[in-house]
């Protein structure tokens, strides 16, 4: 192994965007989910995306080698939204879990019939039957179910992103799923 | 006795997710699951839901055309912060003849491609560069005027720290590497103008009165086919890892690419320890 001092820089651009690229391309897709489930809309989500990058390389210089590049990227897709896209990034963390205990009980089966409970009787539900009754989710639900369910956060990468207690992460999702599972439980009911 | 039971009810989404970090509360929910009714069609409300999610949700690639677009908008604003290196893509770039010119590269690295195939590892190159502006010419050039101390050494030092400060406030625009040779330390650097671009040269002594020269230039500028030029099979070879070593009436001249910049090195010292050196990165 060659005693080479590998250094340094001049002028860092060059290294610092390929550091940028092979750090965070990796996450694209990710993040390009992430704004497509949260909008339902490919050119939301597209110019939500170009923002992300495009901020993240500004702030490529803060961000601190070997520091959780994913969580980063997503606290930025979360800061360009804040900026540049309100109407998707209301601010859900007012909402208390008797709100949502509402919501639920309004929409909520008068009864589950236990065979809805199989597996088999969603077969034929589609990505896009899916992915509409995700988005009608009320906010604050959706935003959790989206990054633990379909991104693959943790409960504590969850808790950092939308900055509560991972208590409060664990109830909006439990919330979350049950609303979800009355979507789609009316609508197989309603096919028979 | 209702908020418990609510509570106790979302750990049934924190078990699925293996969550629950307390062994307590992870056996007590595992154990509410097993007896409580409700408890468990909760747990399978949340089991059902989460599994037709991954199942059922497709995940979408990054369309190509925003892909794209992102990595230039990414390239753009390299390019309004600071200073540009002359990216071999950025011929691309330009519409006004980006397919000619993306035909007329196509059509020359083929070329390149058929040319050099039948190219052993011993060829020798240097008598094909030629020019006042190939960098194996300019290199040799610079190496005499140093011996010959014609050469103005714009910064004595042995500090590498020094001469990477000193190629800084030169505006260098690309990374500088600075090897260790073994005997010999760094005496001084120097740059080059070249149409206003500046280029990197760092001079090496031993005890001995062994002497390295080292010039070195990001590999984007061979492209640019302007200023600096080495000969199409040259770089070729240099792109595909080789080493080219040169040993003529005691004096070692070797190119090797290192990263993304191509090293010139020229010396009066050990050739095997020049080779070890730069050969084996």
């Amino acid at each position: 192994m060659l005693p080479f001092l590998l250094a340094v820089i001049a002028s860092n651009n060059k290294e610092q965007n390929e550091d940028f690229k092979h750090s965070t391309i990796p996450y694209m897709d990710s993040l390009y989910n992430f704004a497509l489930k949260l909008t339902g809309k490919k050119n939301a989500a597209n110019k939500i995306l170009k923002l992300t990058y495009v901020n993240a390389f500004k702030f490529w210089n803060f961000h601190e080698p070997g520091a959780n590049c994913k969580a980063w990227l997503f606290n930025i897709l979360k800061y360009s939204l804040k900026i540049s896209f309100k109407k998707y990034s209301k601010d859900s963390d007012k909402t208390d879990s008797q709100q949502v205990e509402e919501y639920y009980k309004k929409i909520k089966p008068l009864e589950v019939n236990s065979k809805f409970l199989q597996r088999e009787n969603y077969n034929n539900i589609q990505d896009d039957q899916l992915s509409e009754a995700i988005l009608s989710l009320p906010e604050n639900l959706k935003t959790v179910l989206i990054l633990s369910d379909i991104i693959g956060f943790t409960y504590d990468e969850i808790s950092d992103y939308i900055d509560v207690p991972v208590g409060t992460i664990c109830s909006r999702l439990y919330h979350a799923r049950k609303v979800l599972f009355t979507k789609i439980y009316n609508y197989s009911a309603a096919k028979g | 006795m209702e908020k418990n039971t609510e509570i106790r009810k979302e750990f049934s989404a924190a078990f699925l997710d293996e969550e629950i970090k307390d062994e307590n509360i992870f056996e007590k929910t595992k154990q509410k699951i097993v007896t409580d009714n409700k408890f468990a069609v909760d747990y399978k409300i949340q089991l059902l839901v989460r599994n037709l999610i991954k199942e059922k949700i497709i995940h979408q690639k990054t369309p190509a055309k925003v892909e794209k677009k992102i990595l230039k908008l990414i390239s753009g604003d390299s390019k309004t912060n600071g200073p540009t290196i002359p990216f071999f893509s950025n011929i691309f770039e330009k519409p006004a003849f980006s397919f000619a010119t993306a035909l007329v590269i196509v059509f020359a690295i083929a070329l390149i491609i058929m040319n050099t195939a039948n190219i052993t590892e011993t060829k020798n190159f240097s008598y094909e560069q030629t020019g006042e502006n190939n960098m194996f010419v300019q290199a040799q050039n610079y190496f005499n005027l140093i011996t010959q101390k014609k050469l103005d050494i714009q910064i004595n030092t042995s500090e590498s720290a020094e001469v990477l400060k000193f190629f800084q406030d030169k505006e260098i625009k690309y990374s500088i590497i600075i090897p260790e040779i073994p005997n010999q330390n760094i005496s001084g650097a120097f740059i080059s103008d070249e149409n206003g671009e500046k280029f990197a040269h760092i001079v090496y002594s031993g005890k001995n009165n062994e002497m390295t020269y080292l010039y070195q230039i990001d590999e984007s500028y061979l492209y640019s086919n302007q200023f600096i030029t080495l000969t199409n099979d040259f770089i070729n070879y240099l792109d595909d890892g080789n080493c080219s070593i040169t040993v003529n009436n005691n004096q070692v001249t070797l190119f090797k690419k290192i990263g993304s910049n191509i090293c010139a090195v020229i010396s009066n010292g050990n050739p095997d320890t020049l080779e070890k050196t730069f050969c084996s990165q």
